[in-house]
């Protein structure tokens, strides 16, 4: 046997030495289970470590007391923020009723100024009230928020508020179908009636 | 061999279902169903407390560890890209932050070496009963450094291929390799009044 045969069959047995452990719990690939399969069946060495390490996984390892997981889950819940998706949690609905009545009482002062001092993106001079508000994602882009408002008849009121939610106004008749258009867009985060403008 | 081969293909059978589950309990939890998270996360506890087992002993310092990581799972479903397994995803965020989670505490991470000789020198039982033998096998992990610990903990306890735990550890393939048989030979040297080594 010359040196670069012993060189060779050294480089497989080492090879197959760091497979071995995964040869135990059955995951390696085919074509590696082969090469371990040809060398294991001319090495004792190789077999014996296989023994003997289908024997240590056998002896599961003591363990500590496990912690308490329902007592761990109830404490954990509570610590879950709403998803800015969901607009059913009890934490968005006091939100929401907070911001509604900020901005019903914007809308009110709104209707009262007899000419806006500028115009906000298509706004109409004071013949229309906001009967909808609506908050866009923070990525959204004004060609974007443009299409939405478009796309559903809707002209800006006002807004930005402090809570970044526009005041809207779209025909009475088409409210329905706006808001379940723009509660289904992308760049809407929420889009509510709003009741007390009307 | 062909015995073999069949326990792992039905085993992979078997681990795909499961992906299939979580990966649809994922799409509900990025979706902010709570019902869909407290399964994923009963999936999941005893999964992470056996693992964190080995690498702190502190009970409260493991539920802090798991909540941590299944807050992040909440929070950043979302950014689960597939590339790899929910599994693998979740040990790799567990992980890390135990890694935090004992360095903040003082724990120490790695085993003093001195001390792990002693606590190694177990003592010689021709009879030793399977208790005593899982208490020693819990001794002789306990005295390997936390990064070959992890390695043996991922492939013996809980079958996990060396791509996987190369991605939970943030490290190269062979590095995992490396460990797992500089592992097993320091396990054998510890074992060694214990299990026999030759069939």
């Amino acid at each position: 046997m010359n040196a670069h045969v012993v060189e060779l069959e050294g480089s497989v047995h080492q090879r197959v030495q760091k497979l071995l452990p995964w040869v135990v719990t059955g995951q390696l690939a085919d074509t590696e289970e082969l090469l371990v399969q040809e060398h294991v069946a001319t090495c004792t060495q190789c077999r014996d470590d296989l023994a003997w390490q289908r024997k240590l996984r056998a002896v599961q390892p003591a363990a500590g007391a496990a912690p308490d997981m329902e007592g761990a889950l109830a404490r954990l819940m509570p610590r879950l923020e709403p998803k800015r998706t969901a607009a059913n949690g009890p934490w968005m609905r006091w939100a929401l009723a907070a911001q509604l009545l900020v901005i019903a009482g914007l809308g009110a002062k709104m209707s009262m100024q007899e000419t806006p001092e500028y115009r906000l993106l298509g706004a109409q001079g004071g013949a229309a009230s906001a009967n909808l508000v609506v908050v866009f994602k923070p990525e959204t882009s004004e060609a974007q928020l443009r299409g939405v408002l478009k796309s559903n008849f809707a002209t800006v009121v006002g807004g930005p508020t402090a809570t970044n939610a526009w005041l809207v106004s779209v025909p009475a008749r088409g409210l329905d179908d706006a808001v379940t258009n723009m509660r289904a867009s992308a760049a809407v985060s929420l889009a509510e009636p709003l009741q007390a403008a009307r | 061999m062909l015995e073999r081969r069949n326990e792992a293909a039905r085993r992979a059978k078997r681990a795909d279902g499961a992906e299939t589950n979580e990966l649809r309990l994922l799409a509900l939890v990025e979706q902010g169903d709570k019902h869909a998270f407290a399964q994923l996360y009963r999936a999941y506890f005893p999964r992470l407390a056996r693992f964190l087992d080995r690498m702190t002993r502190n009970p409260g310092l493991i539920e802090e560890i798991i909540n941590d990581t299944l807050l992040v799972v909440w929070q950043k479903a979302d950014t689960f890209n597939h590339s790899s397994r929910v599994s693998t995803w979740i040990f790799a965020i567990a992980y890390r932050k135990a890694l935090k989670g004992i360095r903040s505490l003082d724990e120490p991470v790695e085993s003093d070496v001195e001390e792990s000789a002693g606590a190694a020198e177990l003592e010689p039982d021709i009879a030793l009963s399977m208790q005593q033998l899982q208490y020693n096998v819990a001794q002789a992990l306990d005295a390997l450094p936390h990064v070959q610990r992890t390695v043996v903990n991922l492939v013996y306890y809980h079958g996990m291929g060396y791509e996987e735990i190369a991605a939970i550890m943030d490290c190269p393939v062979n590095t995992v390799k490396t460990r797992m048989f500089t592992a097993r030979t320091r396990l054998r040297d510890l074992l060694a009044d214990q299990m026999e080594y030759s069939q």
